[in-house]
């Protein structure tokens, strides 16, 4: 049995940080193929969905590899199986990008409703958060994990206004209940990406202080 | 805290010196002592010689009276001497001593080591404990003719002169070791006190004080190296103030340049980059010492960026970053003996680029479908009008359009012409306008397309000093092609408000129609040829789509400036001319 060494931990979170940028990439072209009603974009997110998939397989290989030839101990221990699990996290944030996609085809050719301001807005505060919860992991710090714990909450709130100000588009007019569900959906998605991106920095503080803060 | 060398001076000195009285201590002592015990032997044998002579005398014819005579004067000797002197006969019984009167209760002296000696080579020697006196004592013994002679004498003298020497030895010893590490001390404080001064120096050196030297050094080796300390010094000051001052300029060189500029070690490791990298990166953190992948949330470039670190290889790719802006990134591997210690990351801003190259496909296209529409309408009419040469009616109507059509296509090929001058910037003779005149003519032209869609125009022209220096040519192509918009886009039964406004400093021509307005998002694109804010609407409305390109350029050449207000009720459209 040998130890693990720095350079393979260094080349499992490069993996997982393409795996986190590509992710973020997807949440970016998602949300602009909605706004700008870019279908081709939305075609090839969920072309591209494939590319993140095999990544997450390839990245639980190697993760389950090292914690099999290396038996990694105490705080490796802890980084390898937050890996494996953010792994999963980062993963579903695509595959919610894909539904995000998949509503924009399914809107094809439909004027919007108005002009979209907040879920652009989520989707940028997602991405901050998951930019957040990653340094956390590189700087060993558990600031910005306890910061993207509190920005959750805006986005949580900013998908409820959603909900209330779609409400009543479709009490108007039910001519446009079907576009407002697609937009529930889109705004659905992006709240769940902000809950997958809790879980990393939740994970993020399991890996720097070695405290379960879930559920809390 | 350190040893010190005067410390270790001291200690060694000290002990050598302990050492060395301690030497002299026991040899004088063993000196002295044998020396003594030299001459008492040969006073002993000496008095032993003269007892034996007197003994002798006591054994002639008047034996008794001689022998007292005898042991009365043995007596004196041993009494003068201090000796206890015994005769023994040879068996070993003691015949007489001087310390013990009834002999009889002495026991056999024959095995006593210095009786023993005595017998056998004339003089005998030992010192021994007396069991007698209870003292430790010298005897000396002789053999005589008929007796051994014995003389004994008390150590405790010899042991008092002894302990006598050492006192005095010790106690001069104990002076000398004060005074010799006195001495010392002074001695290893004059060497040890300019070491002290260069450690000093040098400690505060490394610490980061590079002003201060040593001051007044002795003329020794100590001296030297202090002094070339102190050059040593002179040469790294100048050597940091140069790297100091080369770190500057490189900060201040990649600072100045536009470019995003970032160099990457080959442990992936940012080692250097300037603001404009961070600020197309959009990061809020310090980047340097991160890992590249950290601060470059991006996959395609990154994943370029590990293949050179691995391969070496020059990588040229375009990349869209963060808040839509599309950079050329430049990944350059820099090397030192054929392993690649890094690589040189170059972001180059080409979104203005991409966007004049979009506009410029745009307006090629728009162009040509432009000028070919009319010519391909030309064309059907003329073919038509070759089928049907005898139908004098259709012939006349297909006539008229050819020609509506050829207008067209003149009105469009001079517009063109025209934005070509207005665009290659010719110098306009200036001169004496009337603005509210030029207006007033453009209405007056565009009457009879006002009355086709009912469209009313009302004028309200502030009474003001409405001489103007500028260009009647320009002006008229300025306000002729935005009342001609104002009608073009309004709708049915609608209404053109031209107003002049004068404030501080300028005229302001307002003209606002009650159109539909103009999409927020294209309200930037509307003086660029040919756009069309709804593309279906093209035709419908007439104009060459070149209006309000002319407008913009013929504005700038007078030096005036135009402004766009709309909502979905109306447009307005503001001239704003300074006056001096």
């Amino acid at each position: 049995m040998s130890i693990l060494t720095e350079h393979e931990l260094k080349e499992l979170s490069s993996q997982i940080y393409k795996m986190a940028e590509l992710s973020s990439e997807a949440i970016v072209k998602s949300v602009d193929s909605l706004k700008n009603s870019k279908i081709d974009l939305a075609r090839e997110i969920i072309e591209n969905d494939n590319i993140i998939d095999s990544l997450e397989v390839e990245i639980d290989n190697e993760c389950i590899k090292l914690l099999v030839t290396r038996q990694p101990a105490a705080v490796h221990l802890r980084l390898v199986l937050s890996y494996l699990k953010i792994n999963t996290d980062l993963e579903r944030i695509a595959d919610l990008c894909t539904n995000i996609a998949k509503e924009t085809i399914r809107l094809k050719g439909r004027p919007t409703l108005k002009p979209l301001v907040d879920i652009p807005r989520m989707a940028e505060i997602s991405i901050e958060m998951l930019k957040k919860a990653l340094r956390a992991f590189s700087e060993k710090n558990e600031k910005p994990a306890e910061e993207v714990i509190e920005m959750d909450n805006a986005i949580d709130e900013l998908n409820l206004q959603i909900y209330r100000e779609l409400f009543s588009y479709m009490a108007e007019n039910p001519a446009k209940i079907s576009e407002a569900l697609g937009l529930i959906m889109v705004s659905k998605a992006l709240e769940r990406i902000g809950d997958h991106v809790t879980n990393i920095a939740e994970r993020a503080i399991y890996y720097i202080k070695g405290i379960d803060i879930r559920h809390e | 805290m350190p040893k010190k060398i005067s410390n270790k001076i001291i200690i060694y000195f000290s002990m050598l010196i302990v050492i060395l009285i301690f030497f002299l201590l026991f040899f004088i002592n063993n000196l002295v002592r044998e020396m003594y015990f030299n001459m008492l032997s040969r006073e002993m044998k000496r008095d032993l010689k003269l007892v034996e002579s007197y003994y002798a005398a006591g054994t002639g014819e008047n034996r008794r009276t001689d022998q007292l005579i005898a042991k009365n004067k043995i007596d004196r000797i041993a009494e003068i001497t201090e000796m206890r002197i015994t005769i023994i006969d040879y068996s070993g019984i003691v015949v007489y001593d001087s310390n013990v009167e009834d002999v009889s209760t002495l026991d056999n002296h024959r095995y006593r080591k210095e009786v023993n000696e005595a017998i056998s080579v004339l003089y005998g020697e030992s010192i021994r404990y007396s069991n007698t006196l209870k003292i430790n004592m010298l005897y000396i013994a002789k053999k005589g003719e008929h007796f051994i002679f014995r003389a004994a004498k008390p150590l405790y003298e010899i042991n008092n002169k002894l302990s006598n020497l050492k006192r005095t030895i010790l106690l001069s010893g104990i002076i000398i070791i004060i005074i010799s590490i006195i001495i010392i001390m002074v001695i290893s404080k004059k060497i040890s006190g300019p070491i002290r001064e260069a450690v000093i120096f040098s400690q505060n050196f490394a610490m980061g004080d590079y002003s201060s030297r040593i001051m007044n050094y002795d003329d020794n080796e100590i001296g030297i190296l202090q002094k070339s300390l102190n050059d040593m010094a002179d040469i790294i000051n100048e050597k940091i103030n140069n790297l100091i001052i080369e770190q500057k300029k490189l900060k201040v060189t990649i600072e100045s340049i536009q470019e995003g500029i970032a160099v990457i070690g080959n442990s992936g490791k940012i080692l250097i980059c300037n603001s404009a990298f961070g600020n197309m990166l959009n990061i809020n953190t310090e980047p340097v010492d991160k890992i590249y992948y950290e601060i470059i949330w991006n996959s395609s470039l990154n994943e370029k960026i590990k293949y050179t670190l691995s391969t070496g290889k020059r990588i040229t790719l375009e990349v869209a970053l963060s808040g839509g802006n599309v950079y050329t990134a430049v990944i350059n591997p820099f090397r030192e003996e054929d392993n690649i210690r890094g690589i040189l990351l170059v972001l180059h801003d080409i979104t203005e680029q991409k966007k004049i190259d979009q506009i410029k496909t745009e307006l090629i296209g728009n162009m040509s479908h432009e000028l070919k529409t009319p010519v391909a309408i030309l064309m059907g009419y003329l073919e038509t009008m070759r089928e049907h040469l005898n139908d004098k009616k259709m012939m006349e109507n297909l006539i008229e359009k050819a020609l509506a059509n050829i207008e067209r296509q003149n009105s469009l090929i001079d517009d063109i012409l025209k934005l070509n001058k207005l665009e290659e910037d010719i110098r306009f003779l200036s001169e004496t306008i009337d603005i509210e005149e030029i207006l007033l003519n453009c209405i007056e032209i565009l009457m009879p397309k006002c009355e086709k869609k009912n469209i009313n125009i009302e004028t309200a022209f502030i009474k003001a000093d409405r001489n103007i220096q500028g260009n009647r040519f320009l002006a008229e192509e300025v306000f002729f092609n935005l009342v001609d918009n104002a009608i073009n886009y309004n709708i049915n039964k609608g209404s053109v408000f031209i107003r002049t406004v004068i404030t501080d400093n300028s005229l302001i021509v307002k003209i606002k129609d009650t159109g539909i307005g103009i999409p927020a998002d294209s309200i930037d694109r509307i003086f660029e040829r040919f756009y069309r804010v709804d593309k279906s609407r093209s035709r419908q409305t007439g104009g060459t789509g070149l209006g309000l390109s002319i407008v913009k350029h013929a504005a700038e050449l007078l030096g005036w400036s135009v402004n766009v207000l709309s909502n979905n009720s109306g447009t307005e459209f503001q001239v704003i001319i300074k006056i001096s």
